[in-house]
């Protein structure tokens, strides 16, 4: 009898044991768990707007085994905005895989208006340093504006596709990145001011050249042409040193590196990349 | 007692003798010198030659009475100019400006001419040079080319003094060299200073200067270089079919001129000799004209005296070498009208390459 209670109390030990690890096991690998990607402590979009990019950047992160997360919140560490973005992303639970591969965008409407990108895992791979500034450039113009949803999907469709590019091995950095569509405007808008300003120089010049054509009287101030042949002499030949400066200027330290971004670590010792700032 | 002092020649600050280093140093800019350097810049500098102060003086010859006889002076009341030809030209007009000449005296007085290059090219010539003129001008007006237009073409010898000379000169130029190298932490810049002298002579045989005030001396100038190597001793023949201007403006005015020219030459010359330096600045340039004769020549021009809108236009060509100058109207609505074209198609053209090209970036 004492036999049978031991083995009871065993296999219900086991069980006890089996039942309180298996959530741990799961936590880290089940990318299917239900999950806000979305989290708005604030209220800036809509309940609609929340619906559709919450399920935008589900379909991406489960699509691509990396979570792509947004945090709207009230306020946020304005002294390393990035590592608290960090501690959120980890305390959260967020990330694919044993590296917790993931992105998350963070911004604090007060009290500076600050928002913050980290990214670990993956991430460190797929967001090099230019392609960092290049993301931010993407969703930051939309977030001067207030435009939070069009924000938003801009850096959803954006991580979608730094991940797409990087697994195909063609990552975004220094060599490759485009311009934005702000840029390309800007830089469309100076190419049309210097084509113009080109063209008036070079119509200029042709005409200038054919109206020069029909001057053809000029004096001659030289008399090269009457120069006695042989007469040249160079009796007095002298040149003399004086004196030398030498000036030296502190050669610039190359601190630009492609790879990962400005890397830091999380409270708990994990490794991030990211950038902050203020829009 | 005078104390001897030298300036930096870096900032003109006084230098003064370093006993440690045996060097003159500035002690407001830090430039250091060598002392045997200083000294020979000091040298040179008060080996410093005077101007020159060239004379030119002409004689030359009288014309003989058979030479003057059966010649003759017309004037023109336009633009005073005085044309010797022979009894034959008969009444004629001005090759200068075009206006009508009278004959006013039996040709006196003047100097004979020393020398004279004759014709070697034709009035035909003269007339097919004015047609290639006018070709391959975008910006002439096409009625201008319209040979209606053309009133005058005579063969004219023209007075020209010829100045020959040597060129004594003396030049100092401010002159760098500049060497770069780097290590790990610094670029350095090292700017050598020099004080470079040339010196020497330069010989000049016949530069011309046009002596008569009724022809434009930069359209003379123009049509140089007249190969003096053909130049014949002066005949009354050679004026024969052609008319000539007499001087009326003395050598030692148009001596100037040929000083002028004379000294940018030689200057030019010597400033070729210093090589080797990142920059080159003059700082002293002394030439000294020493003249060796002048002589009075008649070289051959073509003049082609022309109307357009109210304006005349004259053109002159080379009677030896053919060189033909003159300036041309400008059409102005022409000019106007192609560079809007030529604009818009420029335009057009870089904003669809620009815009193409930033669609891929």
């Amino acid at each position: 009898m004492k036999k049978a209670m031991k083995i009871i109390i065993i296999l219900t030990l086991t069980a006890i044991l089996i039942t309180l690890a298996l959530p741990f096991t799961a936590f880290a690998n089940d990318w299917t768990r239900p999950r806000e990607r979305f989290i708005d402590e604030v209220g800036v979009l809509t309940d609609a707007q929340a619906t559709e990019l919450s399920a935008m950047l589900d379909e991406i992160s489960i699509r691509q085994n990396f979570d792509a997360v947004v945090v709207v919140t009230n306020t946020m560490d304005t002294n390393n905005p990035r590592r608290y973005a960090a501690d959120f992303y980890e305390q959260h639970g967020f990330g694919f895989g044993q590296d917790l591969d993931g992105i998350l965008l963070m911004i604090a409407l007060q009290p500076e208006r600050n928002f913050a990108v980290v990214t670990t895992g993956y991430g460190q791979y797929a967001f090099t340093s230019a392609g960092l500034i290049f993301l931010e450039d993407l969703f930051l113009p939309y977030l001067r504006n207030d435009r939070f949803f069009e924000a938003f999907t801009a850096y959803a469709n954006a991580v979608d596709d730094f991940i797409t590019r990087a697994r195909a091995g063609d990552r975004y950095d220094t060599r490759n990145i485009p311009l934005t569509p702000a840029q390309r405007t800007e830089a469309r808008i100076w190419a049309a001011v210097i084509s113009v300003g080109l063209a008036a120089i070079i119509a200029g010049a042709v005409v200038g050249g054919w109206t020069r054509q029909l001057k053809s009287v000029k004096s001659r101030d030289f008399a090269c042409d009457y120069v006695r042949k042989g007469s040249f002499a160079l009796n007095l030949q002298r040149d003399i040193f004086l004196y030398r400066n030498i000036r030296r200027i502190p050669r610039q330290q190359n601190n630009s590196g492609g790879g990962r971004g400005g890397g830091f670590s999380s409270s708990s010792g994990r490794s991030f990349s990211g950038r902050s700032g203020r829009f | 007692m005078a104390q001897l002092e030298y300036k930096c020649p870096n900032c003109g600050a006084p230098l003064g003798f370093e006993a440690g280093t045996q060097e003159m140093t500035c002690e407001h800019c830090a430039t250091v010198m060598d002392v045997e350097a200083l000294q020979c810049m000091d040298d040179e500098v008060a080996a410093h030659q005077e101007p020159d102060a060239a004379q030119w003086e002409y004689e030359g010859t009288n014309w003989e009475a058979s030479e003057a006889e059966g010649m003759s002076v017309y004037t023109c009341n336009s633009c005073g100019g005085e044309i010797v030809g022979d009894e034959t030209m008969g009444a004629a007009t001005c090759p200068f400006c075009g206006n009508p000449v009278v004959l006013t005296a039996k040709f006196s007085g003047a100097l004979r001419p020393d020398m004279v290059i004759p014709f070697k090219l034709d009035r035909a010539k003269a007339l097919e040079s004015l047609e290639n003129h006018y070709a391959k001008k975008k910006l002439l007006p096409t009625v201008f080319k319209d040979r209606n237009h053309l009133q005058e073409v005579k063969g004219v010898y023209v007075p020209f003094w010829l100045f020959s000379a040597d060129a004594d000169g003396r030049f100092e130029y401010r002159a760098t060299r500049i060497r770069r190298w780097s290590d790990a932490r610094f670029h350095y810049t090292e700017t050598s200073f020099f004080r470079v002298i040339r010196g020497g002579k330069l010989g000049f045989d016949a530069v011309p200067v046009d002596g008569s005030k009724s022809i434009d001396n930069t359209m003379m100038e123009s049509l140089e270089p007249f190969n003096m190597n053909e130049k014949e001793d002066f005949k009354p023949a050679y004026l024969a079919g052609f008319c000539a201007n007499k001087y009326d403006v003395e050598a030692g005015d148009c001596a100037p001129r040929a000083n002028e020219r004379i000294k940018n030459t030689t200057t030019n010359e010597f400033n070729k000799t210093v090589m080797g330096y990142h920059s080159v600045t003059p700082v002293n340039a002394s030439v000294r004209v020493n003249c060796e004769g002048v002589r009075y020549a008649l070289l051959p021009v073509w003049m082609l005296g022309s109307t357009w809108e109210g304006k005349n236009f004259t053109f002159s060509m080379n009677g030896q070498t053919g060189k033909f100058v003159g300036d041309l109207p400008l059409d102005k609505s022409a000019r106007n009208r192609w560079f809007l074209k030529l604009f818009g198609i420029i335009a057009a053209s870089l904003l669809v390459l620009t815009q193409v090209v930033i669609t891929f970036l």
